[in-house]
């Protein structure tokens, strides 16, 4: 299990595949100093970036030890990093199981820890965790010009809190700094404005990453995960480990 | 001039499904092998939860393309990426990193010469709180420094105060442990400098800087110098404006800059600069910017001749326009790259045109790249299509990356375009990398290459250019066709030979001037000057980049050949004078070719050559003459000759030995002169036959007794006469036996025996005198003469003396 957790992070792309013989062309592009490869069919995507779910049924040059030594052989789970991703699909392997149904298991909840993990990750270092509404949203005064396109062009919410989950329960509304900015660095960030609700993930602010005189006792909302609609609730709760108690 | 322009959707196919904003796009090609191309954009990474980001490269001229991680660090923000001159590595500026402010995001100097994707760039520098880092390289072409490669990274520096703009550069990058510097370019009392910092390297050293500087009134356009890679001690200053006496030209001042308050379309507006630098003449060099002065944000163009010191006025404005790129390609032909808003919101569009010009836009060539629909899809993220694109000129090609829509519909691409990734035009539906399932439009990089069209040379010739055999003297054709197989017009300065035997055409004036497309049939001639295989070269000269174009021809000379035939060796055997012989000589012209007879001549007087009224005799191939030599001797004995005959054959003159036998009469006499002694007065005749013996006529020109004698006489001399071979004629000779005393006579035979020309026969007789007469003398004599003749001619009576 261990193991299927290590390789699960490391893996960028992970694949249930059969070795097949290579086909002409399937050499076409692999690098020198790739050492040797070999040919496989592709019978599931376990684990990928949305664009590459749709590979099943492709095939892919994977560089590993011992290529050569491979044979035709009962499906595998190739844990790999792609290398190239063209006209051919190109593959570095990380590791290998027999996709065996317990290796099936194994992967799939390494795959969901590993899932979990940036969620969880926010709601451990989250300062407050509450379940509210944003009432009311302002500007921050701004830099003009901006200092940058990738400014956060910083905006202060005020939600109203109706429960929290994490933390103590604050007087009142509490005060968020979010990223109003629609840059590329900053797009995903939550968009804190009026009538915004759900369960609001809240950091204390760090010198280096706040706006100067920023009122005290604001809380910061910068990453997606800060916001999440109130349907995540029990995960929530469930990564708390509070099995759905909330505080009111 | 024709060009051929590629426009290559760079989603490779397996990432059918993506639906990225994937904006913001660069681009650098290696000038040293433009096959090798590398792209940026707003790309994730085809690995879940890498720490790396992607690359698109290019192996094959940007045809095709693959996503590689070779950029250690994510998320990445802007890049920026070049080639150097020469030696094939690829250096980047790149901002990476999850920083919440411009303070903590990475701005990282990366290098690379390995694009298999199995390692990520070397990290050169890393430092914060920068911009926009813009990256321009090149390698030392000679001199000091000779094959260093040099980085030059335009940024937006935010530590100091100003945010001034600021450059940072390593003078030797290639190296394993290259070391970088920062120049902060900006000198005077600004309240900030704009986003972008532009560099441009021209390979003599010089290195310009264009930035915004946002002043009380608005922004200047300043421009900085450099004259030697700015590897002195105060770099960039080799341009002081005139005005304040300040590092930096202003080019034009109160320039509106909207710092992002601006919307065209979707994207956001934050100024534009460009600059190229003619790859000719460092002194040249051209600037874009943004400027909503006036209310319309616009994009103005000017040049400097005289390396920034003075500035043109405006060569070209855009109105709604942004991303600018210029470039400018070894023939001095500028490139002008930009994004044009179009048309009324909602139905506005995106318009990406690249416009050419030799003439600072006094002519322009447009080529519209997309027209793409601006409100679709909504955007996830500023920028929408980049805050920048890019375009450069490897030699006379351009090549660049814009952002646009990607919705497969060819009207968008009116230059065309090709789709790596899965896409129905008809339905104008993007398709997953299953091909069926349907995906979303997005923004997409698109790949652009224009390559200047130029005319090539493609030559047809029958038989791979081999003429066969032609005559001495004669010639053959062959139609050489010339066809412009090439992407623009083809211009033909000349055509030329190698060989003598090889004749170009004539024409009368160069160049001819060949259409795409188009071809001409011209004449080669083979015309041999001599015997024997031929070879050369037909060169034509043109503007075909690929240089001259040659052809081989080949053919092989031809002559006639003179055999001559005559019987028995030339022996016409025995002639006698006065007579001939005939014999034909036979003239055969054993060769391919016509064989002219000039002249035919004996080297003797009894041969005797046929006339021929006017020379020369023509002979076909494999034809015969029977030319008639006589043999007409004059005189006697062996005869040779040499007949000559003069001809065209390379062998002329050929000469025939002749030679013939002339033999002569040949006397022969018989019968005998010899009389004895004859009586007295009687007659006693004898008759001699005069024969000839020999082959040929003989000619007695004479029969006569050397001395008049009256004894003697000749009855029924026939002579003279000719005597035919074996034919006689007798001669009767008389004696009249009178005389008182012998005497003898002799017969002379003339004749053209050559042998005895003359012959002597020898009379013999003597008189019998009568008892009568006795010794009493002739009277007495006489008497008995008269008497008549004793009886028999001997011993009869002497005769008179008097008859």
């Amino acid at each position: 299990m261990e193991e299927a957790r290590r390789l699960v992070d490391a893996a960028g792309f992970i694949i249930r595949a059969r070795i097949v013989p290579a086909q002409p062309g399937d050499e076409h592009g692999l690098p020198a100093a790739a050492g040797e490869g070999f040919t496989v069919a592709i019978e599931a995507v376990l684990h990928s970036t949305p664009e590459l779910r749709g590979l099943a049924g492709k095939s892919a040059t994977v560089l590993g030890r011992h290529a050569g030594e491979r044979r035709e052989h009962a499906p595998h789970i190739l844990f790999t990093q792609c290398i190239s991703l063209g006209e051919r699909l190109l593959l570095r392997e990380l590791g290998q199981v027999e996709a065996t149904e317990e290796a099936m298991r194994a992967v799939e909840h390494a795959l969901r820890e590993a899932a979990e993990r940036p969620l969880r990750a926010r709601i451990e270092a989250a300062a407050l965790i509450v379940v509210g509404e944003v009432v009311a949203s302002r500007k921050l005064e701004p830099d003009l010009p901006p200092r940058s396109e990738h400014d956060p062009d910083w905006w202060i919410a005020r939600v109203a809190v109706q429960s929290v989950l994490k933390g103590a329960k604050p007087k009142g509304e509490v005060e968020v700094l979010f990223a109003n900015s629609t840059d590329i660095v900053w797009y995903r960030s939550p968009k804190l404005h009026r009538g915004t609700s759900g369960i609001f993930l809240l950091h204390h602010v760090k010198p280096d990453e706040a706006p100067r005189e920023l009122p005290r006792g604001v809380y910061r909302a910068t990453d997606p995960l800060d916001f999440l609609p109130a349907g995540r609730l029990a995960e929530v709760q469930r990564l708390l480990g509070r099995g759905g108690e909330e505080e009111r | 001039m024709s060009d051929v322009l590629t426009v290559v959707n760079m989603i490779p196919n397996l990432s059918s499904g993506e639906t990225n904003q994937d904006s913001e796009p660069n681009l650098a090609v290696n000038p040293a092998n433009p096959l090798e191309i590398a792209g940026t954009a707003f790309t994730p990474s085809p690995n879940s939860g890498s720490s790396n980001s992607p690359v698109f490269f290019s192996f094959d001229g940007g045809n095709t393309w693959s996503l590689r991680d070779v950029i250690a660090g994510t998320p990445v923000r802007d890049q920026t990426l070049r080639f150097a001159t020469s030696g094939g590595l690829l250096y980047a500026g790149v901002l990476w990193g999850s920083g919440s402010n411009i303070a903590l995001i990475n701005f990282d100097i990366l290098r690379t010469g390995d694009f298999s994707g199995l390692t990520t760039m070397t990290v050169l520098a890393q430092r914060q709180n920068d911009d926009q880092p813009f990256i321009q390289a090149a390698t030392v072409p000679s001199g000091p420094g000779s094959g260093d490669d040099r980085i030059y990274v335009g940024s937006n520096d935010h530590a100091p105060a100003n945010i001034p703009a600021t450059i940072d550069l390593s003078l030797d990058a290639g190296i394993a442990a290259a070391t970088t510097s920062t120049v902060v370019i900006e000198s005077r009392v600004v309240s900030r400098d704009g986003f972008q910092t532009r560099p441009a390297v021209h390979p003599d050293g010089t290195v310009y800087a264009l930035y915004y500087a946002l002043v009380a009134g608005g922004s200047d356009v300043v421009i900085v110098r450099d004259d030697d890679w700015a590897s002195g001690a105060t770099p960039f200053t080799a341009l002081i404006d005139t005005g304040d006496g300040k590092q930096g030209v202003r080019i034009v001042t109160g320039v509106v800059n909207p710092f992002l308050s601006l919307f065209l379309g979707q994207q956001r507006i934050g100024g534009d600069l460009s600059i190229a630098v003619d790859p000719r003449d460092s002194a040249t060099v051209y600037v874009c910017y943004g400027d909503q002065a006036g209310g319309t944000y616009t994009l103005y163009i000017r040049k400097s001749t005289d390396s920034g010191v003075t500035w043109s006025g405006t060569l070209r404005s855009v109105a709604n326009a942004t991303n600018p790129a210029l470039a400018i390609n070894e023939h001095g032909r500028l490139g002008f790259l930009y994004q044009q808003v179009t048309g009324v919101a909602p139905n506005q569009l995106w318009q990406t045109t690249l416009e050419l010009t030799h003439n600072d836009f006094g002519a322009i060539t447009t080529y519209i790249l997309a027209n793409t629909p601006a409100n679709t899809p909504g955007k996830s993220f500023d920028p929408y299509l980049g805050d920048y694109l890019y375009m450069l000129a490897v030699g006379s090609s351009f090549y660049g990356i814009f952002s646009a829509n990607n919705t497969p519909d060819h009207a968008s691409f009116p230059n065309g375009v090709t789709y790596q990734r899965n896409a129905d035009f008809t339905t104008k539906t993007l398709l997953a990398t299953d091909n069926v399932t349907p995906v979303a439009v997005s923004i997409d990089p698109f790949f652009f290459k224009l390559i200047a069209g130029v005319g090539r040379v493609v030559t047809a010739i029958v038989d791979a250019g081999n003429f066969g055999s032609v005559c001495l003297g004669a010639f053959t054709d062959e139609i050489l066709t010339i066809d412009n197989g090439g992407t623009g017009p083809l211009l033909i300065s000349n055509i030329l030979s190698s060989s003598p035997d090889f004749l170009p055409p004539s024409v009368l004036a160069y160049p001819i001037k060949l259409g795409v497309g188009d071809a001409i049939d011209v004449m080669i001639r083979f015309e041999p000057t001599g015997p024997g295989p031929k070879a050369g070269t037909i060169t034509i000269l043109s503007d075909d980049p690929a240089g001259p174009h040659k052809v081989a021809v080949s053919g092989t000379g031809q002559v006639p050949r003179l055999s001559l035939v005559l019987a028995d060796s030339g022996d016409f055997g025995r002639v006698c004078v006065g007579r001939f012989a005939d014999e034909p000589l036979i003239l055969n012209n054993s060769g391919r070719c016509p064989l002219s007879i000039l002249a035919v001549t004996s080297s003797s007087a009894e041969f005797l050559v046929p006339q021929v009224l006017s020379f020369p005799l023509l002979l076909g191939p494999g034809d015969a003459m029977p030319l008639p030599i006589r043999f007409a001797p004059t005189s006697f004995g062996n005869k040779s000759a040499t007949i000559t005959v003069v001809s065209a054959d390379p062998g002329s003159p050929h000469n025939v030995s002749v030679r013939g036998e002339v033999p002569s009469g040949k006397l022969a006499v018989t019968g005998s002169l010899c009389f004895g002694g004859v009586k007295a007065c009687c007659r006693a005749e004898r008759t001699i036959s005069i024969c000839n013996v020999g082959d040929c006529p003989l000619h007695v020109t004479s029969v006569a007794f050397k001395r008049k004698n009256p004894h003697w006489k000749l009855v029924n001399n026939p002579f003279p006469a000719t005597l035919h071979p074996g034919s006689c004629l007798g001669v009767v000779v008389r004696y009249k036996a009178t005389e008182k005393c012998p005497i003898a006579s002799e017969l002379v035979i003339t004749s053209d025996d050559p042998a005895m020309p003359v012959k002597t026969l020898d009379a013999m007789a003597y008189t019998i005198w009568c008892e009568c007469g006795g010794k009493e003398g002739c009277d007495e004599c006489r008497k008995c003469c008269d008497k008549g003749c004793c009886d028999g001619a001997a011993d009869d009576c002497c005769a008179d003396e008097d008859e």
